[in-house]
């Protein structure tokens, strides 16, 4: 099943300083896909995007990414190749302006002569309006949705082909973290992106979802295809553990 | 071509001119202008690493003691050997002081960059001291009795000469270093890859994910600093013709370059410039009036700027002055 899938994660198993964390992580991302992972704090979660990003040296298994091994190749290189993380935390650039912080994002690029870097800062203006109207504000005066919408756009500015979601709604309101979701599904609706989303809001993720991994103690536990998304209950006990 | 990015440029030249000028002018005061000289080049140098990428090294001074020992090899190498015009000695110990910190550098950086934030300063603490223990233990490059060039400078070139570059040319040189530090720094932080480090500095994760390649970059701000703080050694070594290893490698250098770059405005062109000139006099007047006691202002000097000036003398004003001509020129 390699063909066909946009990322693959095989037998992933890794840790810090010695002290493993994940054991064996099967998960694959197919095109135009939202895939969710599920967990509870401790789970793993971010240790896997750390992982499929690069920062972390992966032990055993391999990273897959469009029929190709990424296992040994440095994070600066998989964003070239089309893969970006939107961090946890958002982690903007607060003294920059917005479109300042979306630049950084095409760093990659030559700015003044690359013509891909005002189309990408249309995409993402056409994607959220609200940046464009604040473009020349210092992003740390954003509020928080506004923050995390900057992070995504920013991270769009690379021109992944996909996206790795580190928990987007981190400390939004329930509103907000609403909001938010339903930007991420219009990447795969509008921009045909694929991506990779790691929450702890089960029910939220669900709604945008096309599959789920269920993930506890550094290891997928349970796997919802989308026809099984619809049992949430389900979903809700595997999530807590029961 | 946008020739308004370097207007920055024109408080530094008039800055520079005017240090020049006391210098030229006033020989009486040539002492406190070489001072000040040094301590602006050195400030600038660290600043290029520590003020573009946050990092700090606090095995420094190794850098400055490398080179120091660099053009001093090179010097007494040259002059047994052969019998060269003086700049093209000079020019040849510069580079070979530039050579010994970029390789030191190199291979420091390339194990210890790996390392994030505090961790790296933890690792390079023992560098400077590791170092000064080798060349005493093992008595190469002199050993503990030191390296002294004096001699060869007189037999080759004359007592006239001799004197001439280590009481002037010594000192046009550490301008020269100095300037070519400030420009280091000014061209970095106005390219593409100062803007790379800027992202790097706020967040390393962030910018490995916009595609920059964070190792490289610490790396390459760290060899420039280090092989400009080799050349202020080689410009240090003609100005003392004598190296002795407790002295090239006095943690205070390092401790110094800290409190001048935090002073000024750490990370930014010109904080150095201003750190540099006010910690000199500051000292030269302590070192008159109360001898002996001049490091005893590095303490509370340091606790009041990150106290009450965080962001340095530069940075205070330019907040002070936001958006205004002040704000623009000042970088």
């Amino acid at each position: 099943m390699t063909e066909g899938k946009v990322l693959k994660l095989e037998n992933i198993e890794t840790g810090y300083r010695g002290v493993q964390v994940l054991w064996g992580v099967n998960v694959d991302v197919g095109p135009k896909e939202i895939v969710a992972v599920l967990g509870p704090n401790g789970a793993g979660k971010t240790t896997l995007m750390k992982a499929t990003m690069g920062f972390l040296k992966v032990w055993k298994g391999s990273i897959i990414f469009l029929g190709r091994d990424i296992t040994k190749i440095p994070s600066h290189e998989r964003v070239k190749l089309g893969i970006t993380l939107v961090p946890e935390g958002r982690s903007i650039f607060p003294n920059m302006t917005v479109e300042e912080n979306l630049m950084m994002g095409a760093y990659m690029y030559n700015i003044k002569k690359d013509h891909r870097v005002i189309e990408m800062l249309e995409v993402v203006y056409n994607l959220f309006p609200i940046l464009q109207e604040r473009r020349s504000q210092k992003a740390g005066t954003l509020s928080g949705g506004q923050q995390q919408m900057l992070a995504i756009g920013r991270a769009l500015m690379t021109n992944p082909k996909i996206l790795l979601l580190d928990e987007p709604t981190l400390g939004l309101a329930p509103k907000l973290a609403g909001e938010v979701l339903n930007t991420v599904a219009k990447l795969r609706d509008e921009l045909g992106l694929s991506i990779l989303l790691v929450e702890e809001k089960v029910l939220l993720a669900t709604n945008i979802a096309d599959r789920i991994y269920i993930m506890n103690q550094g290891r997928i536990e349970h796997e919802f295809l989308k026809e099984d998304l619809t049992k949430k209950e389900e979903i809700l006990q595997k999530y807590i553990g029961f | 071509m946008d020739f308004k990015k370097y207007y920055p440029l024109i408080p530094m030249f008039i800055i520079s001119v005017i240090l020049l000028a006391v210098r030229l002018a006033a020989p009486e005061l040539s002492q406190i202008v070489s001072l000040a000289l040094f301590y602006v080049a050195l400030g600038e140098a660290f600043n290029i690493f520590t003020g573009l990428t946050l990092y700090v090294c606090f095995g420094y001074v190794a850098f400055v003691a490398l080179g120091m020992y660099g053009s001093g090899l090179a010097l007494k190498y040259i002059l047994a050997t052969s019998n060269p015009p003086l700049v093209t000695t000079i020019l040849f110990s510069f580079a070979v002081a530039g050579f010994f910190a970029f390789i030191l550098a190199l291979v420091v950086g390339s194990i210890g960059l790996r390392l994030r934030g505090a961790f790296f300063a933890i690792a390079t603490v023992g560098l400077s001291e590791g170092l000064k223990n080798f060349i005493e233990g093992t008595g190469i490059w002199g050993g503990s009795s030191g390296l002294i060039i004096a001699g060869d400078l007189i037999s080759s070139y004359g007592h006239e000469t001799y004197v001439f570059v280590s009481t002037e040319l010594a000192d046009y040189l550490m301008f020269a270093v100095y300037v070519l530090s400030l420009l280091v720094m000014f061209l970095i932080t106005k390219s593409r890859f100062g803007y790379g480090l800027t992202a790097l500095k706020e967040d390393e994760d962030v910018a490995n994910v916009m595609g920059v390649n964070t190792v490289r970059y610490k790396l390459m701000t760290f060899v420039i600093s280090a092989a400009l703080a080799g050349m202020i050694g080689a410009t240090k070594m003609l100005k003392d013709l004598v190296i002795y290893p407790p002295q090239a490698f006095a943690i205070s250098y390092t401790v110094e370059a800290i409190v001048i770059t935090m002073l000024g405005g750490l990370g930014t062109v010109t904080g150095p410039v201003i750190g540099g000139l006010v910690y000199s006099i500051l000292k030269y007047m302590l070192t008159v009036s109360f001898p002996g006691l001049q490091l005893l202002i590095l303490a509370p000097v340091l606790i009041a700027v990150c106290v009450l000036f965080p962001y340095g003398i530069v940075g205070w004003v330019k907040r002070r002055f936001r958006g205004t001509l002040i704000d623009y020129l000042l970088v």
